[in-house]
Order: C-alpha cells, then structure tokens, then sequence
C-alpha cells in the first residue's frame, strides 16, 4: 500500500506567488524577496555622500558670490537641455569614435603582445624596458610629438588614446600570462599542443581575469587620453563642446554635459567590471 | 635479482616492428643544470643532475624508479616525456629518438594540473581535443575513462570541486584518454594523504592490469615501488646515476595485500638497502 502523500504547494510559491514577492519587494515590505532591499542598502551609502556633496556644492555657490559656478538646482535643470540637445550628442558621438578606435587598436595589439612577452623571454627582454617605461611615465608628454608628426586630426587623437591605453593592457596581460602554472602549459605541450593550441586552450582561459581588469584599466586610460587631448590640444567633439558652454557663460550645461560624460563612462566601466566579476567565477 | 652498482648499457636498435612501439632506451644520458651565470661575487656552479645514465624499459613492462630528493628522477622521466632535453646521450622510443612530446607518450603529473574552468569530461578529453578528435568521439571516449576510474555522477564538476585523490583520477584518465604506448608518471600520489594513496594504488593496479601499457613511475615510497612495478630503478645522487635494478618477482594480477607477503618484505628490505648506501 503506498504511503505516498501529495501535500498542497505551501502559499506563496509558484509563478504567482513569485510576482507577489517581487511586487512587495519593490514596495519595501519585509515579506517580499529582499533583493531590492538589499539594492537600496548597498546604493544608500553613496547616494547619501552625493547629496551631501551636492548640498555642499550648493552652499559654496552660493557663499562664493561667482556669478559663473551653478548651483545644484541649475545643473538639475540644465541635464533635460543638454541630453535632449542633438549637438551635445554629436560632440559626444564625434569623441568616441576616437575612443572606439583607439582603444580598439590598443587592445588587438596590446593583449598579442602581453602574451607573446610572456612566452618569448627573448623578445620580453627587448621590449620589458620600453614597457615600463611607458607605464610610469605620464603619456601626456608625448602628446606634442603626436602632434607635430601627425597634425591637428583625429589620427593624431586616436594615437594618443593608444599611447595612453596600450601599455597598461600588454603590461596586465604580460603579468597575467607569466603568472599561470607552468605546469598547465607543459601539461598542453605533453598533450601535443602547437603554440597557437597553448595560446587558446591554456594562455588566453587561463589568464582571461587578468586580460580584463587589463581592459579595464585600459580603458580608464583611453578616456583620460581623449579628454586630455581634446582639453589641451585637439578639441573635435567633447572638448569643442566644452569650450562653446565656456564661451557662452552656459556653465550649468557645461557642468551637466561633463556629467553625461561621467555617466558615459560609469555605463562601460560597469559593463567591464562585470564582465570582470563574471570571468573571476568560472 | 639486483645489478650492482654502475647500471645498464642498453645500445640502441632500430625499430622491429608492433612490438617496440612500447620500448624506451636511454642511453648514457646525462643533464648539468646551472653553471652559465655567475650569481653576485661568485663563480658559476654547475649541478650535474644526471650522468651517464642508461635503461631499458620492455613494452608493457612497469617501472619504478626511486631515489633520494636530488637524484634526477623527474629529469629523467622528463627527458622521456620530451620536456627536457639531455645534454649528452639519447633517449629512444619505439627506436626513434626522442627530440619533444609525442602522441605515443602520456604523462601524469604530481599535482594533477588540471585546468580549472573545464569539467571533468573537458580535461579528460583535453588531448583528444587538442588532437582534433570529433566532438562526439571524445565524449564517449571520456564518458569510458570516467567509467574506468569511477567518477560517475561527477562528469560535469570542476576540478575545485573535487578532492584531490579525484582530481588525479582525472589525471589519470586524461593520461589514458589519448591511448599512449608509454605512460608516465611523476609521483602522482606523492601530494595525497596515505588513505587516499592506498586506495589510488589499487585503482592504478586494477586499470593497468586491463590494459599494461609501458609504464615509468617515479616515486618516493619504496613501498609503493613494490606493490606497483615489474623493476624498480634505485638511482643515487651527485652525479644521479642508476645504482640498482630490482626485479619484482610478485606475482600478477596484484591488489595492495601483497604488502603482508614475506617476498613483499624481502624486496622492500633489498631496496633499502641500496638506498641507505645513497644517503
């Protein structure tokens, strides 16, 4: 005689139950899922410094007399005009595409020879002096060589953001592929591994974390490249944008596009940091 | 049997046929390690890691080899894998000297070096994969090896996830996988606890007894020499060099019992013998 026994789902659960939770969640209530919960609690803390910040930003303005610095609520009103502004948009789109390019070229040659330093002793000690001394000393200086071999154009542009970016992917992507256990390679060379088989079945999963935070990182440098160059130098998207907000006294607008800029950044950031977070947990 | 001091000197043949593809020869081999730079304020040194060694090992014979730390154990079982080259002598498979890794020889190593972000069906068909083996074959050739090493129901874990006398059955079977004439071993359990390296010790000979491929087994445990092997190679130090060879008369098939028998006893004393002459 079976014992078997068919107990009733326990309320709650099931597809209804599960939009139900989600729905008090978003509410605040202690009997939803507490994934928003725990969202706010981690997001709190920054958002509160912002505030702040920007109540500080408020009071200096306002103390300070300068007709020119915004107050918060100025900025809050410029950020609709300046996103809604197709100008501001097509200075943003006309930077990255120097960004794009540049950091696209730093990475199809960064990460190659990362790896074909850290397999080649020969060739790392030919190029390791040049790549330290690319890491440590500020790119920016290199800027008015740029410029007068290439002129006042893009391609100088998306020179300099490869500058800027290029050594910190090879010198991640080099420590990355010298830190592996030399056991996995021998092991793949047992196994009747070619090089090329060594650089995609061992090298490259192997050293994946380290190749992003390298890109990462990189990337960092890229946008510290185009701004610097478009500040100082060869201004043909944001930096003209920036410099016609200066001219014009729109100094709101000026500080809300720079904050489209920021926003920017933080999106692809975000972006490689969980590509990061991601390739960690395999 | 024992050979006195000096080892063997095997000459090299050409190849007969079937039958040699499991042969190793090598021949008065010998590796210095070190010596071309000087280290600050000092002469170079020089290491001799080998010096004129010279042996045999039959197809589908099973050879330990054990020594002191230092004695140049592991060079030599590289120097057979193809990861080390010798700087004087040769060493010869199936006739043919051996300049890199080959597909005729297998290796299982100390600490497994599985890769972490494959399963254990991926590592275990790793060298058929690397070999361009289809898809579809590969699985079911590991699909057999998980069989033969008694992984069911762990085929998709990762090797974190596995302790670590699993993780060298992974080894093992990756070995095996790509069907080798000469299996190498460089003390595979030498990193496991004595439990789990008894235990491994019976799979080893239980899946060697199926198929008795050529076998080069380096180790620290004498007792393990016994249980496992056909010969043991006692090797000695400064130069490293063979002082002895032993032949295990046990006989086969072999579970770890074989360690109460007073010929176990008898062996593992006369290998100690030598080896206390090394140390």
């Amino acid at each position: 005689m079976s014992t078997t026994q068919t107990l009733a789902a326990p309320p709650g659960t099931g597809p209804a139950g599960s939009r139900r939770r989600r729905v008090l969640d978003a509410i605040g209530s202690p009997a939803g899922d507490g994934r928003a919960r725990r969202f706010w609690s981690a997001a709190a803390p920054p958002l509160v410094v912002l505030v702040v910040l920007a109540v500080g930003w408020d009071v200096l303005a306002v103390r300070s007399g300068n007709f020119a610095t915004p107050s918060v609520e100025e900025v809050l009103a410029a950020v609709p005009r300046v996103f809604g502004s197709a100008e501001a948009w097509r200075a943003l789109a006309v930077s990255d595409l120097s960004l794009l390019l540049g950091y696209s070229i730093a990475l199809l040659i960064g990460v190659p020879v990362g790896f074909l330093m850290a397999r080649n002793p020969r060739l790392d000690r030919v190029l390791v002096p040049y790549l330290e001394i690319a890491v440590v000393v500020p790119m920016a200086v290199m800027m008015p060589v740029v410029l007068i071999a290439l002129g006042l154009n893009r391609t100088a542009q998306v020179v300099v953001i490869i500058l800027f970016a290029l050594p910190f992917i090879t010198a991640a992507t080099r420590g990355g592929a010298r830190t592996l256990p030399r056991l996995w390679t021998e092991m793949s060379l047992v196994f009747g591994a070619r090089e090329a088989q060594v650089w995609r079945h061992v090298l490259l999963p192997g050293s994946i974390g380290t190749v992003v935070a390298g890109l990462r990182l990189g990337f960092a440098q890229a946008l510290t490249g185009l701004v610097t160059v478009e500040l100082t130098l060869i201004a043909l998207g944001i930096g003209r944008q920036l410099i016609t907000y200066q001219s014009h006294f729109q100094s709101a607008e000026l500080f809300a596009f720079v904050g489209m800029l920021m926003a920017q950044s933080v999106v692809v950031m975000s972006a490689l940091s969980l590509l990061e977070t991601r390739v960690a947990k395999r | 049997m024992s050979q006195l001091q000096g080892g063997t000197a095997t000459a090299a043949r050409a190849p007969e046929g079937p039958a040699d593809a499991g042969r190793v020869v090598v021949d008065g081999v010998g590796k210095t390690f070190g010596g071309a730079k000087a280290r600050r304020g000092r002469a170079p040194v020089a290491h001799a890691a080998l010096a004129d060694v010279s042996l045999t090992i039959e197809p589908s014979e099973f050879v330990s080899i054990v020594g002191p730390s230092g004695c140049g154990k592991t060079t030599l079982l590289r120097m057979v894998a193809g990861l080390t080259r010798p700087d004087a002598g040769r060493v010869l498979v199936a006739g043919r000297e051996v300049t890199g890794p080959g597909p005729e020889r297998s290796m299982v190593f100390q600490q497994a070096g599985l890769l972490p972000w494959l399963t254990v069906m991926e590592n275990i068909s790793f060298g058929l994969r690397l070999q361009g083996v289809p898809a579809a074959r590969r699985a079911e050739r590991a699909a057999e090896l998980v069989h033969l090493v008694q992984l069911e129901g762990f085929e998709q874990h990762l090797p974190g996830e596995l302790s670590g006398g699993m993780q060298q059955r992974v080894g093992l079977a990756r070995a095996l996988a790509v069907d080798p004439k000469i299996l190498l071993m460089d003390e595979p359990f030498g990193a496991l606890d004595e439990i789990t390296r008894r235990q491994m010790q019976g799979e080893l000979l239980r899946i060697w007894a199926a198929d008795r491929k050529t076998s080069l087994f380096v180790t620290h445990s004498v007792e393990e020499a016994v249980v496992l092997s056909d010969r043991i190679i006692v090797m000695g130090t400064k130069p490293g060099r063979v002082v002895a060879e032993i032949h295990v008369d046990l006989p086969r098939p072999r579970g770890t019992d074989v360690e109460e028998t007073p010929d176990f006893l008898r062996l593992r004393n006369e290998v100690w013998q030598w080896l206390d002459r090394q140390l």
